[in-house]
């Protein structure tokens, strides 16, 4: 009993430290909702979630033609996060066209969408098409028959991306209910692309219509969809407004937790803190100390961060690569981690250790170019020139064998050259004449 | 094992029964010389799909699967809402649906006769490359017939099992082209290093050594030689007013070999010439006068 009591204490304290994260990016969040499609407190756990991560919630209804979309003053952006219910009308597509979604997440605005089969969108759908998410159509709703359940249950085996949601074995057994009304989504081949939730192998869309073609069927469709630009700015899509909803939120919560941690910036969000590269060796010494030559030997360090929704912390694995590249990459070297860095104890060092450059001059630019679907980019590069060899920085003659017999013969020409000076000034001319050389006459 | 399977399939079949009854399932090919493969009845517990794979020696080839669908005793008489085939590669959730043909049947309107038709060459180029590249990824054909609770009574249930599988021969997967290219993805890639050129080659230290020495040894025995007929003496040596133009002359010639070999050492041009400025025009002025004076003794 008393054993619960402290599960209960501790399982307290956990959901309170993780209620209380942050984003990394800030809290300013708009909530474009239109009653004529749902009534705004049957999701208010949702906003309750949304009060916990500290952010700071602004809700604007659209069903009202005279209210108006503000995303920007001037070129300054007025939210870091923007969450869009389904829609419904012309004035919607006028105030949040595809175009203002674009520029706002152009600029560093999270961007969450839900959309329903029920209602079109227009401008969510033509902003998710640029992201290479399709939607199904109005109409078209996601049916699994073999489902027992009226709602449509996903499983955690169905989420694929670990830095969206990892699944633990305590997870394992949990089902995510997204309601009746489900859309599914086609997903581009793009690297950007990140797939969450995949719809089950039974699964398929239809339509009113019984001769319309399916939009998805199987493992093709996805339920939830993330997208995160080069700039490090998110995007998610949720094919279902239900799935927010205050009836089946104690169900959902956990992935609805983890899914707003991602989109807004609380999880997965790391960067460089520091980056060299210096001669290998005891001293360090800096490219700008001593310019680099071919095959002089070099050491690249580079420190990563991230944040755990309420302070920097070290960043480890065991993927971190460095390139050295002209054009091409001449080397790709896995990190090692080195432990927190000196400068920035919050930050983990990665280093290659000591490698020769390559032994061609020109520009090379020292590259750290990490992307992992659902982690937050980074794109570290440095431009530096790399010298060829002087002409006193050759190997010398004497270094080299085959050289030896040359060196030896000037010596010797040199010597006896000299000794020969000496030997013609110091032998007297008549030497010579006091050797007989007379004729025999005998 | 075995008995635990039969007790679960007959409590499965006591408990519920299918909606739908597949008779007369025939799985057969475009190559008409090749013989059709009569599968009979199918429900959840056909195990062909545990049997060997079936070969297929050109990417021409279109298998054809048919069957009689019997709604009789099913609560709808309707075609089933779902009616698909899934072909593909099941266990990278890589697979295309197939959608059927469905005819009434001329004796029986509560009969359908249903056709799939796979053919090989419209497989997505990614279903194709894992089934070319890997003999342990057959593509699987799984059969979907279901449909909406609504539409079934209550111990009905709907049906999703796979039916068989395809793989290539050896002999197929030399003739086709496999154009499909993996898609790029983020993540760890293979590490590179630079190859540096081999360094060139040289003689071995020893072997230079032994023609150093050689060449060493040659000199000696011209010394030895000029020793030996007489040649050098030392009696002319410069003494007296001519010693010291002579030490001048002689050590003039000895600083520039030395400025040539520091030269080569090494030194900079800049103080190679500094160094022959100041000994040339000694070497110049103290050998001349010398010369001049020693001429008559040489």
């Amino acid at each position: 009993m008393l054993g619960l009591r402290y599960i209960q204490l501790f399982l307290v304290l956990v959901c309170s430290i993780l209620a209380a994260a942050k984003s990394a990016v800030g809290s300013r969040t708009l909530v474009v909702f239109d009653d004529r499609v749902d009534d705004l407190s049957t999701y208010s756990d949702f906003f309750n979630l949304l009060k916990d991560h500290e952010f700071d919630v602004t809700t604007l209804e659209l069903s009202d033609k005279s209210t108006k979309i503000n995303l920007f003053e001037r070129d300054t952006r007025l939210y870091d996060h923007l969450i869009l219910f389904p829609v419904k009308g012309k004035h919607y597509s006028k105030q949040l066209a595809a175009k203002k979604l674009i520029r706002f997440n152009e600029n560093g605005g999270n961007i969450l969408a839900l959309t329903v089969p029920q209602v079109s969108s227009d401008p969510i759908h033509l902003y998710l098409n640029q992201l290479g998410i399709y939607p199904s159509p109005r109409t078209q709703s996601l049916h699994d028959l073999f489902q027992d359940s009226t709602d449509l249950l996903f499983s955690v085996d169905q989420l694929e991306n670990e830095n969206v949601y990892s699944k633990t074995n305590e997870k394992k057994d949990e089902l995510f209910n997204f309601g009746e009304s489900v859309s599914a989504a086609l997903l581009d081949n793009r690297e950007q692309i990140v797939p969450i939730l995949q719809a089950s192998k039974t699964s398929f869309t239809s339509g009113n219509k019984s001769r319309e073609a399916s939009w998805t069927d199987g493992s093709q469709g996805y339920v939830i969809a993330g997208f995160q630009n080069l700039k490090n700015t998110r995007s998610t899509w949720i094919g279902s407004v239900k799935f927010l909803s205050n009836n089946h939120f104690k169900q959902n919560q956990d992935l609805i937790n983890e899914l707003i941690s991602w989109t807004l910036q609380e999880k997965s969000v790391i960067k460089a803190t520091e980056v060299s590269h210096t001669h290998s060796g005891d001293d360090k010494v800096s490219y700008d100390e001593l310019p680099y030559k071919v095959t002089d030997n070099v050491t690249y360090t580079i420190a990563l961060t991230q944040w755990d929704g309420q302070k920097w912390v070290p960043y480890v694995s065991d993927d971190v690569q460095f390139e050295l590249r002209q054009i091409d990459p001449y080397y790709r070297i896995t990190m090692t981690a080195q432990g927190p860095a000196p400068q920035d104890p919050a930050s983990e060092l990665y280093s290659t250790g000591s490698f020769m450059l390559p032994n061609r001059h020109g520009m090379f630019t020292f590259i750290t170019d990490y992307k992992r679907s659902g982690l937050s980019y980074i794109h570290e590069a440095d431009i530096k020139a790399i010298r060829h060899l002087a002409n006193d920085e050759y190997p010398r003659s004497f270094e080299i064998p085959n050289a030896w017999v040359y060196l030896a013969s000037i010596a010797t020409v040199i010597i006896s050259f000299i000794a020969f000076v000496l030997f013609f000034i110091s032998t007297p001319a008549s030497l010579s004449e006091g050797v007989s050389t007379e004729k025999k006459t005998n | 094992m075995k008995l635990l399977k039969a007790i679960t399939v007959l409590t499965t079949a006591i408990g519920c029964a299918s909606a739908f009854i597949i008779k007369d399932a025939k799985i057969s090919f475009k190559d008409e010389t090749r013989e059709a493969i009569e599968l009979g009845q199918l429900d959840e517990t056909f195990m062909k799909a545990e049997s060997a794979p079936l070969l297929i020696k050109d990417l021409d080839e279109v298998v054809s699967f048919k069957f009689k669908l019997d709604l009789s005793k099913s609560k709808s008489k309707e075609i089933p809402q779902q009616l698909s085939l899934l072909v593909g590669i099941a266990d990278k959730a890589l697979e295309v649906p197939i959608v059927a043909k469905v005819k009434d049947s001329s004796k029986n309107n509560k009969v359908k006769l249903v056709s799939f038709k796979v053919d090989l060459q419209a497989l997505p180029k990614s279903v194709l490359h894992y089934a070319f590249v890997n003999d342990n990824e057959q593509i699987t054909a799984s059969l979907i017939v279901a449909n909406d609770k609504k539409q079934l009574a209550r111990k009905e249930t709907n049906l999703y099992f796979p039916v068989f599988h395809l793989q290539f021969t050896d002999s197929a997967k030399e003739t086709i082209v496999d154009t499909f290219e993996e898609p790029l993805r983020y993540g760890k890639q293979v590490e590179l290093a630079h190859t540096f050129p081999n360094p060139p080659k040289t003689a071995d230290p020893t072997l230079s050594l032994l023609f150093a020495g050689a060449v060493t040894m040659v000199n000696m025995f011209l010394y030895m030689y000029w020793i030996n007929f007489n040649a050098i003496s030392f009696e002319n040596f410069p003494s007296g007013k001519d010693f010291i133009p002579f030490i001048g002359f002689f050590g003039s010639i000895i600083g520039c070999e030395i400025v040539f070999a520091l030269y080569y050492l090494g030194t900079g041009i800049f103080e190679t010439v500094n160094c022959l400025a100041i000994v040339a025009p000694v070497g110049l002025i103290l050998g001349s006068k010398f010369l001049r004076s020693y001429n008559q003794k040489i």
